[in-house]
């Protein structure tokens, strides 16, 4: 290793990346250990993917069982559901009233369904592990939301692609950040975004990219966005700390003036 | 693309005309190469990407797969 960061074993110092299936998707990890003792952070590593796992457990609505579903067949009380159940709602409470009701897990036909949100808070909840555990750099991809913290070498930042819509090998920007970056758009599952206001379909743009410091918000928000279209920029003026790049149906972008667009 | 070593060592640059955009593409022919050998993130300059969610088979095809292979050496 040639960083200023001090590290006494050697092997403990290199990247360490795993990638995760959980949540119908890959969870990919890529640890910077620093001078954190290796078990230390294959301990932190074997909590934050429980941590994936557990929110899939608690909130999957593929599975019949899950508390989420028995929420919603109105089997189990939310005071007799798992705490994070009452958690996430209340997060997506907030993502509702920032989206302007764009974001809506109450309007989705079949109940309340706060899937927009989940991904991104249970990778900004295993990265939090990770950073607890005193690791200095990490990041984790739950299927395309990003969180970061810290940097993966002295005095560079995480460098994070965005996808390009028609092209799964190319990337469109790339995003220098410090917080979360999340993305959303039907050109991978061609699943149908809905409008909450009418319940139909809707897809007025090809892809939103939000950036800021939680996943969970940003998740939600590009969610929010990708069925509001470019209306959806105007949200951002009140969202301190988080920014917005829309690509067009036809490959051409707008943005907020803060995205974080790196050289 | 070319591969020297275990080290993809050029990525081509594709300007793709939008407003602020540069894009860069690692070719088809690439795949394989990807597939069979690690790369430097260096030379990719990305540590991730960012997409709508792709499902555990599309994350086989996705350059986040390919730089997760970084970590097998």
């Amino acid at each position: 290793m040639t960083t200023a960061t001090e590290c006494p074993q050697a092997l403990a110092c290199e990247p360490i990346r795993r990638a995760e299936s959980v949540m119908g998707t890959v969870a990919s990890f890529d640890i910077r250990p620093g001078p954190v003792p290796p078990g230390l952070v294959y301990l932190a590593l074997a909590e934050a993917r429980a941590r994936l796992h557990r929110a899939d457990a608690v909130f999957s609505l593929w599975k019949t069982q899950s508390p989420m579903s028995r929420l919603r067949r109105g089997e189990i009380r939310l005071e007799d559901a798992p705490v994070e159940l009452s958690e996430v709602l209340r997060q997506c409470e907030a993502a509702r009233a920032a989206s302007h009701g764009w974001f809506d897990p109450w309007a989705m036909p079949g109940g309340v369904d706060p899937t927009g949100l989940v991904k991104g808070w249970a990778a900004q909840q295993a990265l939090d592990v990770l950073q607890l555990a005193g690791v200095p750099a990490a990041m984790v991809n739950a299927g395309g939301d990003v969180a970061v913290s810290g940097q993966p070498e002295p005095g560079r930042p995480w460098r994070i692609g965005v996808r390009d819509p028609w092209h799964a090998k190319r990337v469109i920007a790339v995003v220098s950040t410090s917080g979360a970056i999340a993305t959303s758009g039907t050109y991978e599952r061609g699943e149908h975004l809905l409008d909450p206001h009418t319940g139909r379909p809707s897809s007025p743009i090809a892809s939103a990219t939000v950036t800021g410091p939680d996943l969970g918000l940003a998740d939600a928000l590009a969610t929010g966005v990708a069925a509001a279209g470019e209306a959806g920029l105007d949200w951002f003026g009140d969202l301190d700390g988080y920014e917005v790049l829309i690509v067009r149906h036809d490959g051409s972008r707008r943005r907020t003036p803060g995205f974080p667009s790196a050289a | 693309m070319t591969a020297s070593g275990s080290k993809i060592t050029d990525i081509s640059i594709v300007k793709d005309g939008s407003d602020d955009g540069h894009s860069f593409q690692i070719n088809s022919q690439a795949v394989p190469i990807l597939q069979s050998e690690s790369l430097s993130a260096q030379s990719a300059q990305i540590d991730g990407v960012s997409g709508a969610t792709y499902t555990s088979a599309a994350y086989v095809q996705s350059l986040q797969s390919a730089l997760d292979k970084l970590g097998i050496q």
